[in-house]
């Protein structure tokens, strides 16, 4: 019985999901998971980087991403658990700790509020749902502002 | 004699396996110069590309498709048309990026990683990047699909990014029909280039970055 109630929990959680987000943004890969792409416009201290954001969101909300740029070199992998965001395989010319400790608080913030459809405040960090589905997000201590559009995964596939 | 007939063993079925044969150092040469003449010959390009990003933590592909334009010696047009709208456009030292939120202006001089991306994407799809001794290590191959390139990047910026990067040219070695990638992280990137044409007449507008 109580696996037949959380499979139904799950579902009904899925779509909600489905209904909550840009339909062509979101692709449920199985019963457990839903892969999300975003672009990704980051902007730091006025120079400005496009990448492809992409994202396996678990029913456990275990996150599992990648940042790409468009010619599909890796930026920065991540993982998300518990509250708290892992950055990996970080694009060696930005390999540095300082960068790293940025990402990770950046993201930690993201990814526990991406899937709310709310505006939230933490410190110094700000996160904006636009009326057009875009997700803003601001670090004001350094400077840095986050732009996720979603994008069509139609073309995608998963092993 | 017991470990020589190992040894035999292992190198027979590997080849066996692979379905590859790695050309001698004369082999290579001849086709390297074949193939250089035939980039050289080439003074435009255009095509169709489909990408696919295999991305390992994700256990995951994406596909994105595009059209390309070369025009010698350094004019490049990459623009991804599905599922989004990205183009890349090099003109000399000069390259203009642009997407739906953002168009950037870069001086590929000033930028040394950015130079040698650039540089990558010049030499992959004309085929003119294997007399680039000084960049990568170029070992050639005979598969039964054709002939293939294994690029192994010495620049410390590009080892940094790729382990190999493999280029595979069309029967007549005239032309590079796809470009495969493999990142550090076990990250692949396979390019194929499609409904090739050469030395067409191209629109400079095609590359205008002013």
């Amino acid at each position: 019985m109580l696996p037949l109630m959380r499979r139904c929990l799950l579902l009904i959680s899925l779509l909600l999901l489905t209904f909550q987000q840009p339909v062509h943004a979101v692709q449920i890969v199985n019963d457990s998971v839903v892969s999300k792409g975003y672009h990704l416009l980051m902007q730091v201290r006025g120079h400005e980087v496009t990448t492809i954001c992409i994202m396996n969101m678990e029913a456990d909300a275990h996150i599992v991403g990648t940042v790409i740029n468009e010619f599909g070199i890796k930026v920065f992998d991540f993982t998300y658990d518990n509250g708290k965001a892992q950055i990996l395989n970080v694009f060696a010319p930005l390999n540095k700790w300082y960068i790293k400790k940025v990402l990770r608080g950046d993201f930690s913030f993201i990814l526990s509020n991406i899937d709310r459809g709310e505006n939230a405040v933490k410190k110094k960090r700000r996160l904006d749902v636009m009326p057009n589905g875009d997700i803003s997000v601001r670090n004001e201590r350094y400077n840095i502002n986050y732009l996720f559009t979603p994008i069509k995964t139609e073309n995608e596939t998963t092993e | 004699m017991k470990r020589l007939f190992f040894i035999v063993l292992v190198v027979v079925f590997s080849l066996h396996v692979s379905g590859q044969t790695k050309l001698t150092a004369e082999q290579q040469k001849q086709l390297v110069e074949k193939i250089d003449k035939a980039a050289s010959a080439m003074k435009s390009m255009q095509c169709d590309f489909t990408q696919t990003k295999s991305m390992k933590l994700l256990k995951k592909e994406m596909k994105s498709n595009g059209v390309m334009y070369f025009k010698q010696p350094n004019k490049l047009r990459w623009q991804y048309t599905s599922p989004y709208d990205y183009t890349f456009i090099m003109n000399g030292d000069k390259v203009r990026i642009k997407s739906t939120k953002s168009t950037q202006d870069i001086n590929v001089q000033g930028n040394k990683i950015f130079r040698q991306i650039t540089n990558i994407i010049l030499n992959t799809v004309t085929g003119g990047g294997l007399k680039s001794a000084s960049d990568f290590t170029v070992e050639v191959y005979k598969s039964d699909k054709g002939y293939f390139a294994k690029l192994y990047p010495k620049k410390k910026e590009v080892k940094q990014i790729y382990n190999v990067i493999e280029i595979y040219f069309n029967s007549s070695l005239t032309m590079v029909s796809s470009v495969r990638m493999i990142e550090k992280t076990g990250d692949e990137t396979l390019v194929n280039l499609n409904n090739l044409k050469a030395n067409v007449a191209i629109n400079e507008k095609m590359f205008a970055v002013d």
